[in-house]
Parts: structure tokens; sequence; C-alpha cells
């Protein structure tokens, strides 16, 4: 049996749709802000959508972002999703509050604009990521997986060796990042049907 | 300058409208016609891997009263691909609960138009992807203008007012629906996207009019939209706009936007391992003994083996075999019967009526219908518990034969209800309500179009006869259930009373026939056809193309009752040499996986707790003998069904389970 994945719920994301698609699959999964109950987790979810600097604030608050960077130094599996794979970089251009700093590196705008073409954003719909690193991380997830997409930042690591998926939206981008026992991805596996199921799976049963 | 998507695929979005707990379809904004439950229709367009769906609760828009929260939080947990919520949403709290309940993305109209300062509030808090900015626009004297609520109050903004406005607010991407267009299947006003999208840096999701797969690409194609949005298309099928979920496949999609979409699917991971609290082993057969021929055990009723080695149903079997023999005689007399049925039909649109269901033996027949020079008219009882397998079935075969369908949706709040009152009562036939309202609502379109002529899909060889004890149905049996356990009383149900009974099969002439019966019918042999000539799917077991039929076949019959109708089936195919008796054996004794998926299902749309849930499961077991049925009067008036039968207006098996003492 697995140990439950504990969804860290600071108030934001949609922390619903997670819990549902990880009960679809079958695996046992709580809610909640405690930090006592996050000390004592042994895998950890991280969602979020928003602003970055509103979630950073509210992590903080929850007394919870110390708490975080301790337990991903303590080797616990964390999954960061869409704006919960933003925060564990050192920052962003969407703010000045700082990210956790698991993962070196900034998050920056997508651009509006490549070689003259304009390029709409947020960046929206469903997209394919290609695998470029950490073959042994969420081992199912597959060159060509569709994911659904929706964002306007992306995450740009200082250290290459951690993207481990790419997508194309005007540019290439990191959609899945790993340092450590740490894992971000960019799209909403909560809402990428059968091969967001596949994932999800896939942690469970790390 | 020009704009591209990059490799972002266009996304094709089912648009459905939510009034109170039903789904509509309107046409122009008004005229709402019934569609659906809405948590199995979610759960269809969840299995069928839609791209996205926009929700709008029409109510709520025009009224501005509320949003059903707890039952927008049902919805959502039925679904795996991203939702929108649209309707009434006016404030920030609002917004925030939504996303919190499973909602990616809250739509606003209205509030765009009454309190913009709203909307830039939700999107500073929850970020310009989580908000969709949508207008409604009518030309009026050559020009396009803004109505709110729900088109019913028209606005001074001008469109370009409005783009302007929705960009100051911040919105992460814009919904455009034409009013003259919604609900036309007319095709959508291309220049009215392109004065939008021309105007805004934001996707843009095409909606109303796109009533052909073709339009579906033309707003993304000809106008720069970046998601186009149907209703109708989605929900309706055929010239006669008869209700049916559909949704385009992957190669349809392929083909249509040019870029590769069949990636999903594949190897799935999550069902590696069956949870053994859902399997549910064969019955206790130590003091039965077995059929020589077929599977039948001891226990079946009427099974007779206490006295034969050879049960009954293997008599009955023969019986009808020699009845109708496969060979030269089965073919002229199929033949014949097309020739009557023309006869018939002369003058008229339709031959006959065929019952649907999606599942092999009507597909197949329909079929073979058509290969005979009929015209049928296909009717479908939807009970609202369909499979996205059975939609989508329909929908193949039927398009390719050029077979009109019609279309019956049951009442959702009123079917359900009936459901609970059967499982309240305590007997084993809660799912006659699916037999007996298909049965009625044929005679009731044969009666209405004036057609003599139904026939049904049933064929001995394949399906068997069910044992009399297994299942008892009649109109008045659902009518005493219901009204001693329903909290709604049952007023759009489309039963079969016994006077109209009488009525249809006596005074109205109409004749049941079950053509199958003069064909060589192999079920595997007809499956592969079908799924080589019309990319139809096999739905995983006889009867599972119907969710509460499944849920009742895997779960209810077996667990409660210790009942398992594949021994039947399985019998059948063994008299019939389409399967030898090892292997029915076998199958008969493997334990039957029930899935969880299913039983959640249920709970979920019965509103059944655990607890509740299990407390009907384990009720005093009571028989239809408990409740008032019409079997006394069937019997009263046996002579008359006796000429009935002989006449072939009912099935040779109605006389014989249900007028014989």
């Amino acid at each position: 049996m697995s140990a439950p994945i504990t969804i860290v719920d600071y108030g934001v994301g949609n922390i619903a749709s997670i819990a549902n698609m990880l009960k679809k699959a079958g695996f046992a999964s709580e809610l909640t802000g405690d930090p006592d109950v996050i000390a004592r987790a042994e895998k950890l979810l991280l969602p979020g959508v928003g602003a970055f600097d509103r979630a950073a604030v509210r992590l903080r608050e929850h007394g919870l972002r110390d708490l975080m960077i301790e337990r991903a130094n303590a080797g616990v599996e964390i999954l960061g999703v869409c704006l919960g794979m933003q925060l564990l970089l050192d920052g962003s251009d969407e703010g000045t509050e700082p990210g956790l700093g698991i993962i070196p590196g900034r998050v920056r705008p997508l651009p509006h604009e490549v070689d003259g073409e304009m390029l709409r954003v947020p960046h929206m719909g469903w997209n394919t990521i290609r695998r470029v690193g950490h073959a042994e991380v969420l081992p199912d997830v597959n060159d060509g997986d569709r994911f659904y997409f929706v964002h306007s930042f992306y995450v740009d690591p200082a250290d290459p060796s951690d993207t481990v998926a790419t997508t194309t939206h005007g540019i290439p981008f990191a959609s899945m990042v790993r340092r450590g026992s740490v894992t971000g991805v960019q799209f909403h596996p909560e809402k990428s049907h059968k091969m967001g199921l596949r994932l999800l799976s896939d942690f469970a049963r790390r | 300058m020009s704009i591209v998507t990059a490799s972002l695929q266009s996304r094709v979005i089912p648009a459905l409208l939510l009034q109170g707990e039903r789904f509509v379809k309107t046409k122009r904004f008004g005229d709402p016609r019934y569609v659906g439950d809405p948590i199995n229709v979610l759960s269809i367009f969840n299995d069928l891997e839609v791209d996205e769906i926009v929700l709008l609760d029409i109510g709520a828009a025009r009224t501005r009263s509320g949003i059903q929260t707890e039952y927008l939080a049902r919805l959502a947990s039925e679904c795996f691909v991203p939702m929108a919520y649209g309707g009434g949403v006016a404030t920030l709290d609002q917004a925030e609960d939504l996303i919190r309940t499973g909602f990616e993305k809250v739509v606003f109209n209205t509030a765009l138009l009454e309190t913009p300062e709203v909307v830039n509030a939700v999107v500073e808090s929850l970020g310009a992807q989580a908000v969709i900015g949508a207008v409604d626009v009518r030309l009026v004297d050559g020009s396009y203008r803004v109505f709110g609520r729900s088109g019913t109050v028209a606005s001074d903004l001008s469109l370009g007012a409005w783009t302007d406005r929705a960009m100051a607010a911040g919105v992460g991407e814009v919904l455009v629906t034409s009013i003259d267009r919604e609900g036309t299947r007319q095709g959508i006003d291309l220049d009215l996207i392109r004065e939008v999208t021309s105007r805004v840096d934001v996707p843009v999701i095409a909606h109303g009019g796109a009533g052909t797969r073709a339009q579906l690409a033309e707003p993304i194609q000809l106008a720069d939209a970046s998601a186009v949005a149907a209703g109708s298309q989605f929900v309706m099928q055929g010239g006669r706009d008869s209700i049916l979920i559909n949704y385009p496949t992957g190669g349809e999609l392929t083909a249509l936007f040019q870029n590769d979409r069949a990636a999903s699917g594949g190897h799935s991971g999550a069902r590696e391992k069956i949870d053994p609290r859902y399997e549910i082993p064969g019955r206790d057969l130590s003091t039965t003994v077995m059929c020589e021929r077929c599977v039948i055990t001891s226990d079946v009723p009427g099974a007779r083996l206490d006295e034969e080695p050879i049960c009954y149903y293997c008599e009955l079997h023969d019986q009808l075999d020699k009845q109708y023999p496969i060979g030269e005689v089965s073919t002229a007399a199929l033949h014949a019967f097309a020739e009557r049925l023309k006869r018939a039909g002369r003058g008229k649109k339709y031959d006959c009526i065929l019952g649907v269901s999606g599942g092999t033996d009507s597909s197949y027949l329909a079929h073979v219908l058509v290969g005979l020079g009929l015209r049928p008219l296909a009717v479908h009882f939807d009970n609202t518990w369909n499979s996205p397998t059975a939609t989508s079935n329909i929908y193949a075969v039927l398009n390719k034969l050029g077979v009109d369908l019609e279309t019956y949706v049951v009442d959702n709040t009123e079917y359900d209800d009936i459901y609970l009152s059967f499982l309240k009562a305590g007997v084993k036939d809660i799912e006659i309500p699916t037999d007996i309202g298909f049965m009625g609502v044929l005679y009731r379109v044969a009666a209405k179009h004036g057609i003599k002529h139904i026939v049904e899909g049933h064929s001995f060889r394949t399906e068997g006869v069910s044992p009399m004890g297994w299942t008892y149905m009649d109109g008045g049996y659902i009518k005493s259930v219901q009204s001693e356990f329903g909290s709604v009383p049952m007023k759009t149900y489309p039963n079969i009373d016994f006077w109209h009974f009488l009525k249809w099969s006596a005074f109205s002439g109409i004749e049941r026939t079950r053509p199958l019966y003069w064909i060589d019918y192999n079920k595997e042999a007809a499956k592969q056809f079908l799924t080589d000539t019309f990319g139809w799917q096999w739905y995983g077991g006889h009867h599972m193309e119907n969710r509460f039929t499944a849920f009742f076949h895997s779960y209810f019959l077996p667990k409660r009752w210790g009942i398992n109708y594949r021994q039947i089936e399985l019998s059948a195919l063994v008299r019939s040499g389409q399967m030898d008796r090892e292997s029915a054996r076998d199958q008969f004794f493997a334990p039957r996986y029930a899935d969880p998926e299913l039983i959640a299902l249920v709970k979920n749309r019965l509103h059944l707790d655990d607890a509740r849930f299990d407390e009907l499961m384990n009720l005093p077991q009571k028989t239809y003998r408990d409740y008032h049925t019409y079997k006394q009067r069937f019997e009263a008036f046996r002579p008359v069904f006796w000429v009935l039968y002989k006449m072939n207006r009912v099935p040779k098996s109605f006389y014989v389970k249900f007028c014989k003492r």
C-alpha cells in the first residue's frame, strides 16, 4: 500500500479536482493546511492557480514556506502543479515575493510575439510534451503525451539538467522539472483525462 | 501581423446549458428543450475525452438569484477535463468557491456589463487564465449589439467598447456567442468572430451556429479563433434533431484541423489491479446440479433439473429452433416479412419501428433491415443513464445507414425517483422501468406515426429466455411501487398501463416481430462486422451499454440476490453452438467485477451516502407478489392474449410467462 498523498491546502487552487482524480485512480489523499500534518507527510502535492505573489504570501501566512523547503531537503517526494511548480523556483517576474528556491531559476513571462508573429497568451489548451531527461521520473509519462495547459508565465531553470520535459508555445519551455525528490509540472494533470490519471497514479505509486 | 498558435491544438468545446438540475438546448436563446441528466451527460463527455466543457446556467444568468454550488460540485466531480462555469456569478467569493469546487474558469457576461470592477478583482485574485469574458451579440440594423442577462437586456456598449472593457478588466479569454445563430446550426457568424479576434490578443472561443463537423473548423481557420464551442451539434443527431450525445473522434478532429489529435488513450495505468472489494464471487452451487447440455443449474427457477438431465430452457430452445429453422425456409420467411412491411409502409415515410440501444443486437438488426430495403424509424428511449459507447454506437450506425432517429429523453428527476422507489421496495426488479419505458416509447411512436410494425432485436439463440422468478415486469407494478415509495408523481414516464397495452396490441393492430430468429445470428461475428463496418465499439458485456443496467447486472443482482445473468446468456450461446460448454462454465464461475466508479456514479446520482446505500442493499427481500401488479388480470385475459400471441401482437414469452398461472 503506497502512502497517502497530502494535498497542501493553503487557500489557492482547485484542490477538489486533484482529490477527485486521485480518488478515481483509487489512491488515498488528504487535504490539509495543518503544518503538523504536513511535517509528517510522506508525499506532498502542492497545487496552485492565480497570481505568484498572492500564493507565495498565503503559503507563508499558513506557516508552510519554511516547512516545504525543509521537507524537500529531507528528501520527501513533492509534486508542484502549475503555479505550485512555479513556486518551487527562486522567484518570478510576475511579482516581487521570493519563491521557495528549491529549484534554482526564475519564472518568466511567455512572449507575446515571436519572430514578428503575435502569440496568444495565456497559453491555453492541449499541448504535447517532449521528454528530455530524468527518464526515471514518472516513467509512464511519454514523449508526445497531451496535457492541458493554462498559464502566462513559464519556468526557466538555471540548471538545464533539472528539465524533465519541454513544450513549445512560440518558444520551447520546461513543462516538467525535477531536482532531488521534487517534481514540478506546468500543466494540469487533474484535468488532463487519461494522461493525467496516469501521471498522478505514477506519482502516487512512487 | 498574423497570429500563430504554435503547436497548440484547437479546442472543440461542448457548451451545455443548465436549467435547474436539467440540461436544455435553446434556439436563439429561447425555447429550451430538455436534453438529459447533467451528471450523466457530463460523464459521457468526460469519457469521450472532450477538450474542455463550458457550462452555462441560463436560469441563474437571467434571474441572478444565486449559484447552485452544491450541485455544481457534484457535476464537477464527474469531469476530468477543464470546465468553465457561467451564470449569475456576481462576486469574488462566488468565483473563488467555483474554483475550489473543481472548475478551472469562471465566465462573466452580465457582470462585465454591470460591475466590471468585480471581474477585475477576480482577475487580480485568481489570475487571468481563470476568467472568461463572455459576450452575447445580436445583429440589429446591420450592426452588432451587445446584450446582457442571457440576451434579454440590451446594453449601450458597442462591440468595440465591450472588447476594450474586457481587455481593461484583464480577462484571459473571450467567449463570443451569436444570439441570431445559437441553436440554428446555420454556421458560425465569421464576421462577428473576426471583429472580436482582431481586437483582442487573448484566445477567443467562437460559439453559436456550428451545426456540422465541417463548420467547427471555420472560425479557427478563417477567423483566427482559438477554440470553437457548440451545443446542438453535440447533443442532437440527424435530420429529426433527436437527442443523442456525440463528439468527433480523434480521427475526425485530426482531419478537420490537420493536426495530430489521436494521442490520448492507450495503455491505462490506473486499472491494472482490480480491487478485491469489487469482485463478486459466484454463488454457492455445491448443492445444485448442472444441466448436461448448458450451464443452467438446478437452483434456477423453472430449470426442472431435479427430474431431467437437460434443463427446461434447453427444451424451450429446441422448440423455438424447430419453429425457426435456419435455412431456405427462414430466408424465405424473412423476405416475406420484409415484403409485408413494405406493403404496409406504402405511402408512408417509414415501414417499421426499431428500438435501438447502441448494443450489438439492435445495431445489427438496423443493418439487416436496411439490407432488406426497409425504411425503419429508429427509436431510442434515453433513460439518462446511457454510456458514451451507447450514444457513440447509435450515432455511428444510424448515420452511416441513413436511418432516422427519434429519441425520448425521460425526465431525470422523475426517473431517478422511480429507481429509488424500486430500491426501497426491496425487490430485484429495479431495472424494469427501462424495459417498460422502452416498450412504452416504441408503442407511442408507432401509434403517433400510424406504423403497424415494431421489430425487436431479441434473439433466443444468443440471449436465451430469462427465468420467470428472476424478473417480473408490468406497468401496474411500476405504478404501485412508485405510489408507495416515490416522492414525486409519475407524470412523464412512458409507462404501459393495462388498457393501453390492450389497446395497442389488440385494437391498434401493432405487430411485434423478432427478425433475428430467421437469421443464423452469431454474436461474435456480428460484433466483428459492426466494428469493421461502422466503427462500432464493444462495451464489455451484455447490457453494459447503459450505466444503471450495468450496475444492475454487475453489482446489484449478483451481490444482493446471487443472480448472474451471464448464466442465461452463456447457456444460450452453448445451445446454439457459438461457445463450448467448458469455456461457458469457466466464465460463469469466474468472479464478477463491479466497477467502483459505476457504484460511485449511482450513489452520486441518487443522492445516497455510503450508509444509506448499504441500508438499501440489505433490506429484507421482497418480490413482485408483495405489490399490486397486472399479473392476475393478465391471467384472467389469458384467452385474449393467446389470440394476440397467435396474431403476432405479443411475444410468445409474454404469453408463457405472464398469462399462465
